[in-house]
């Protein structure tokens, strides 16, 4: 178990402080945030790469502030993979044997995990030929053949063709089941925080904003950054009275309760679009004007004004189509009670 | 159809001309000027051969403590950040302005009984002046900074993150340094004890202060420059860049063998 207690970091230009976190043995924990918001930073003072100028680092209780990087017992796979170019990939993967107690051992562990990723063929090859996969793939077992008790994942996914996004992230997901090891992942990538990770922090401009289970930071993002990088588009300052939530003019109906100044937000997916009037079958129900449409992924986006107040919507490319869906047209915009998040 | 060079082509084209022709016609003339008899005579003199053999032992040795003290030195330079650091590389960059008789005049004056560093090396017996050792403190002073600059450049071109990988996989800093920074590194110091060494064997103004004896070879063409003419100075020149040339090929082929292997 990993306990980090009021960490601070001062580099030129940035700062990381007050951090506090508590990632348990054998979880899948991801440290999200925008680039710049300092997660690699923590990623590596964890890891004993970055001086601490404030707090302490425990693993398993005991204090690991002080020690050097190679003393902590933690892996590190880096972003760019961090391979060294001048050995081959057996010499990568066996690189840090030299310094475990039972080489015989980690280097049998280390095969049997370069059989599993198919790196059997590639052992006599130098670093330079490799794709970006097989790259950190080597990286992978190089890190896990001195048996860390905690591999740190340094955006694993960002520097691969998105191709191969899914297959890493079962990779990962798989390696972590088997091995029961604690991982802690930095990414600024919400979709593979999802499918990986249990547990999570948003971290933004060097504080924790928020940290939880990660279905939490989801469904109840607790300030309107967090709302806004786990994808609510529409984030509108609102306050709370006793018929609903007045944004502008609109007043909606809520599932939850409140009172005072707040912020509404909702999912451009949530919001449910048609041309005709909707007020039967939802509470919500608005008449608004499409300003624009967009691509979004494989499908679209609007952004349709109601009053003065913009939302953005999500539709299939389809729905677009069918009910001529333009510039200038006339539609209606239903937000379900379930749908809209107060943040307080 | 090629199309036609403009003005501004021909102007870069000539001046490079020019320039190769100023740079290699004095050395080409140089070159052929003594007869073969000349050269035989000139290498079969034992003053010669012990003096040529003097300015490749003592430049090599420069080169080898300018290695031994700079290497650590351009690593902390190459990967620290500190208050004062263009300051200090303005410092290391010194002898490369400094007029070369001053170096020679400097390094006497901290060396002379006067001064009681130079009472305390008498005191051990060490003698600067008129001597191998003083001839050795020189060249390692005007040579250092070739090193430094040029194995700094090597390390800056190691990303720091495969140190930061090799010490999270166990290696202590200084097995980091030994595994990973120095195999990539390692041309760049090459290049750098190349350099600080062809620097050292060419200098002269500042060993002529120091130590006009015992004779390094650019000491010896200006004797016999000033004592017997250009003739006799000239095939001494030749041996000592025909010597040079062939040192400094056989450590790049040396280098690149390693390369290949």
């Amino acid at each position: 178990m990993i306990e980090i207690r009021g960490l601070g970091v001062d580099l030129p230009g940035f700062c990381l402080r007050d951090v506090d976190l508590d990632v348990a043995q054998g979880e899948f924990f991801a440290l999200l945030g925008p680039t710049g918001a300092g997660k690699s930073v923590l990623l590596e003072a964890v890891a004993g790469l970055m001086p601490l100028d404030r707090g302490s680092v425990f693993l398993n209780g005991r204090q690991i502030t002080g020690l050097p990087p190679e003393r902590r017992g933690l892996g590190i796979v880096y972003q760019d993979f961090a391979l060294f170019p001048h050995l081959s990939v057996r010499d990568n993967v066996r690189f840090g044997l030299r310094y475990c107690r039972d080489r015989d051992r980690a280097w049998q562990n280390a095969l049997g995990l370069v059989e599993r990723l198919g790196l059997g063929p590639l052992l006599d090859r130098a670093v330079a030929g490799l794709s970006g996969g097989e790259r950190q793939r080597v990286a992978l077992v190089r890190s896990l053949a001195v048996g860390p008790s905690v591999l740190l994942l340094d955006e694993p996914m960002s520097a691969l063709d998105p191709a191969f996004r899914q297959d890493v992230q079962m990779l990962l997901k798989d390696i972590h089941k088997d091995l029961g090891l604690t991982f802690i992942m930095v990414s600024h990538n919400f979709e593979d925080v999802l499918f990986l990770a249990a547990r999570g922090a948003v971290i933004d401009q060097g504080r924790i904003v928020q940290s939880g289970e990660v279905a939490e930071i989801f469904h109840r993002p607790a300030t309107p950054f967090v709302a806004a990088f786990v994808g609510m588009k529409n984030i509108l300052p609102a306050v709370c009275g006793p018929d609903g939530v007045r944004v502008g003019d609109l007043t909606f109906r809520t599932a939850g309760r409140c009172s005072g100044p707040a912020h509404l937000a909702v999912r451009p997916e949530d919001i449910v679009l048609g041309r005709e009037d909707l007020a039967g079958r939802y509470a919500n129900c608005f008449q608004g004007r499409v300003r624009s449409v967009y691509p979004e992924g494989l499908g679209a986006g609007l952004e349709v004004l109601v009053g003065d107040l913009a939302f953005r919507v999500h539709a299939s490319q389809r729905r677009v189509l069918e009910n001529g869906l333009d510039r200038g047209t006339e539609v209606w915009l239903a937000f379900p009670e379930d749908c809209l998040h107060i943040i307080g | 159809m090629a199309r036609k060079k403009d003005l501004f082509f021909w102007l870069t084209l000539c001046c490079g001309w020019v320039i190769l022709a100023f740079l290699l016609l004095p050395l080409i003339e140089m070159v052929f000027a003594p007869s073969v008899q000349d050269m035989r005579v000139t290498i079969e003199d034992p003053a010669v051969r012990r003096t040529i053999g003097l300015s490749i032992y003592t430049s090599g040795l420069a080169a080898l403590i300018s290695f031994a003290l700079g290497t650590p030195f351009a690593y902390l330079l190459a990967r620290r950040n500190f208050p004062g650091k263009r300051l200090v590389e303005s410092v290391v960059d010194l002898p490369i302005m400094i007029p070369h008789p001053v170096v020679g005049i400097a390094i006497l004056s901290l060396a002379g009984r006067n001064h009681w560093l130079g009472e305390f090396l008498q005191s051990l017996g060490v003698r600067i002046m008129g001597s191998v050792t003083g001839i050795v403190t020189v060249l390692v002073f005007v040579g250092l900074p070739f090193f430094v600059n040029s194995a700094k450049t090597g390390f800056e071109a190691v990303p720091e993150r495969l140190e930061k990988a090799a010490r999270t996989l166990g290696a202590s800093s200084w097995g980091a340094f030994v595994r990973v920074t120095f195999p990539l590194a390692w041309r760049g110091m090459l290049v750098g004890f190349i350099m600080c060494m062809a620097r050292a064997i060419s200098e002269f103004g500042a060993v002529v202060i120091v130590a006009y004896h015992p004779m390094v070879a650019p000491v010896m063409i200006y004797e016999r420059f000033t004592a017997f003419g250009l003739k006799y100075s000239q095939p001494i020149a030749v041996w000592l860049i025909l010597v040079s040339l062939s040192l400094f090929l056989l450590l790049r082929l040396v280098s690149r063998g390693r390369r290949a292997s």
